[in-house]
């Protein structure tokens, strides 16, 4: 079947919530649920904690939007959004064993969605922030991480970003660039180029060595527009300050001698010229992550002198694609029990997958570990929870083996799960 | 390193550069101060007077010969009250690169010595009730509200 509107129809939605408690006889109910339940609840009254070891909380996520921007698709508002949350939630199921409830929610303003989440706080593991406009993205986000002791991620931001630094790890071994001198042209100023920005500059990127590309060309600190950007959009405007360090107006001079571009603009092709690849510095790194068509084709690209490009397709070499890093970077910070998720988590999770890819052999067709790749998820679970450890973040104190051991069985739990639900369907 | 000065003549390009984008950042706030078109020329020949007018004084922020931030204050009588002149900061604008970085206090320090030597005691700001970012600027330096301006559009 190749239609997805009758795939949605035969299954009718794509996740069900099923008991992990067997039930064999009468007395059981009252073990389940009252009076013997109450005996739990008191404990958890006692110790909030312990809901992360006696219920389901230690292993449940919510997976929230207000529909605001959802994939390529713009403002569907919440119920349009349910299918999108819906795949994301299998997805977090199939490859990180993560139970992820889907939760579009209908709220008007940044501060009613922030309070919403607030109040689902108890009921879960962490929060995976999903489709939700920018600048209002960044708010949210900023706000929940400092208000709740559970970890809040935003997918388009941390987890988009985690999957360049990742790709741009390995790309910048094989070119042997160093980050600290190398010039990056960030062409895109959304959500996750603007995530990217902060944790390139976390890993090491020199953000005057930046330059930030939006719809009117680049972005420095005495554009026309600055003052604007300070009242309605503050970390752009933060970005505009603190990058290009060049003072460079023009995009062609912002590809002059740039050692990376990183584009997450719209849909190619085209949309970044050959002309503009063909004056970047040698061994250029080229990231046109843009789907379906990537802003310059790789063969292009390659054409124009770039040495190693990626996409965000999975039938081109290299694919940068959150997919990599979002299940198991829950998979890690529940395992850890972690009280947030960080930028020096997400880098943890980056070199995870760098070293994952560097094992097996890099090259210029492959800077990073393709989906398929089942073990990478233990690699950078494992390394997430060891880092929350590390950073004094987890309720859970484990070794990394530990970690990287139980993440496998879990994952590989919800797999085999996953694979009766298989047989139960086709027999 | 940053410092304060007087500003002179051949600064007028970018005090009218800074004061024309403060005017603009200030129409964000209100849409009773909206601007007109030729903004930058009106600044320009407002610039020239004041840097005649001894009862003006505009100071520019300099760092390495690059001006970073500048400042307009008027002197207006006071007749019906004592002290019977007071100095009004009617524009003030810092580089966006040089914010958050002290230049708005030393702008600030500058402009009181200066108003102390010509014998002003009072300083005070004028800027759109909704900026909150120089409301809160204006009271970490000591300003406190002391009027309040009501403004009705007519037709």
């Amino acid at each position: 079947m190749k239609d997805p509107v009758e795939l949605s129809k035969k299954y009718e939605g794509k996740i069900e919530i099923y008991p992990k408690i067997p039930i064999t006889s009468y007395d059981d109910f009252s073990l389940i649920y009252t009076p013997g339940v109450a005996e739990v609840s008191k404990a958890i009254y006692k110790d909030p904690e312990k809901s992360f070891e006696l219920t389901s909380r230690w292993n449940t996520i919510a997976v929230v939007t207000d529909g605001t921007r959802v994939l390529g698709l713009g403002r569907i508002g919440p119920t349009a959004a349910m299918p999108v949350m819906e795949g994301k939630s299998l997805l977090f199921k199939y490859l990180g064993g993560v139970d992820a409830i889907p939760l579009p929610i209908n709220v008007k303003s940044a501060d009613e969605f922030i309070s919403v989440v607030k109040a689902l706080e108890t009921s879960f593991g962490g929060i995976n922030l999903e489709d939700i406009e920018s600048p209002k993205c960044f708010y949210i986000l900023e706000k929940l991480q400092s208000m709740l002791e559970i970890p809040v991620w935003h997918d388009d931001q941390q987890g988009t970003a985690g999957a360049i630094l990742a790709g741009l790890i390995n790309a910048m071994i094989l070119t042997n660039k160093d980050p600290k001198e190398s010039k990056v042209v960030l062409y895109g100023a959304g959500a996750s180029n603007i995530a990217t920005a902060r944790i390139l500059a976390e890993y090491g990127f020199k953000l005057e060595n930046m330059i930030m590309i939006d719809s009117k060309g680049p972005l420095y600190s005495t554009r026309e527009d600055i003052d604007h950007l300070m009242l309605h959009h503050r970390w752009k405007y933060e970005l505009a300050v603190k990058t290009n360090g060049y003072e460079v107006k023009e995009i062609k001079d912002a590809f002059s001698g740039a050692d990376v571009v990183i584009s997450a603009s719209t849909p190619g092709p085209n949309v970044i010229k050959k002309e503009w690849v063909s004056v970047m510095n040698k061994n250029a790194i080229v990231f046109a992550l843009a789907n379906p068509i990537p802003e310059i084709l790789p063969q292009d690209a390659k054409e124009a002198g770039a040495k190693i490009v990626a996409t965000g397709r999975s039938d081109f070499p290299n694919q940068v694609n959150n997919s990599l890093i979002f299940p198991a970077v829950f998979r890690g910070v529940l395992d850890s029990r972690a009280k947030s998720v960080t930028d020096k988590m997400v880098i943890s999770a980056s070199e995870a997958l760098a070293e994952f890819a560097r094992r097996k052999g890099i090259n210029e067709n492959y800077i990073i570990p393709r989906m398929d790749e089942w073990e990478a998820y233990y690699e950078v679970a494992s390394a997430i929870a060891s880092k929350a450890v590390e950073l004094g973040l987890a309720r859970n104190n484990k070794s990394r083996e530990e970690f990287r051991e139980i993440a496998k069985q879990r994952i590989l739990r919800a797999r085999k799960i996953m694979g009766l639900v298989v047989t139960i369907w086709s027999a | 390193m940053v410092s304060i000065r007087l500003a002179k003549k051949e600064d007028t390009k970018n005090i009218v550069d800074f004061f024309s984008r403060m005017y603009r950042l200030n129409s964000e706030f209100d849409p009773l101060l909206n601007n007109p078109e030729n903004l930058e020329e009106r600044v320009s020949k407002s610039v020239d007077k004041s840097l005649e007018n001894p009862d003006e004084i505009i100071v520019v922020a300099e760092d390495n010969g690059k001006i970073v931030g500048t400042a307009r204050v008027i002197v207006h009588e006071r007749s019906f009250y004592f002290p019977d002149r007071e100095a009004i900061i009617e524009e003030f604008y810092v580089h966006p690169a040089y914010r958050r970085q002290g230049v708005g206090k030393d702008i600030i320090s500058f402009i009181e010595e200066e108003l102390e030597k010509r014998g002003i005691q009072l300083l005070s700001a004028n800027f759109p009730s909704r900026n909150v970012i120089a409301s809160s600027f204006y009271k970490k330096m000591g300003f406190r509200e002391i009027h309040s301006k009501y403004v009705k559009r007519i037709y």
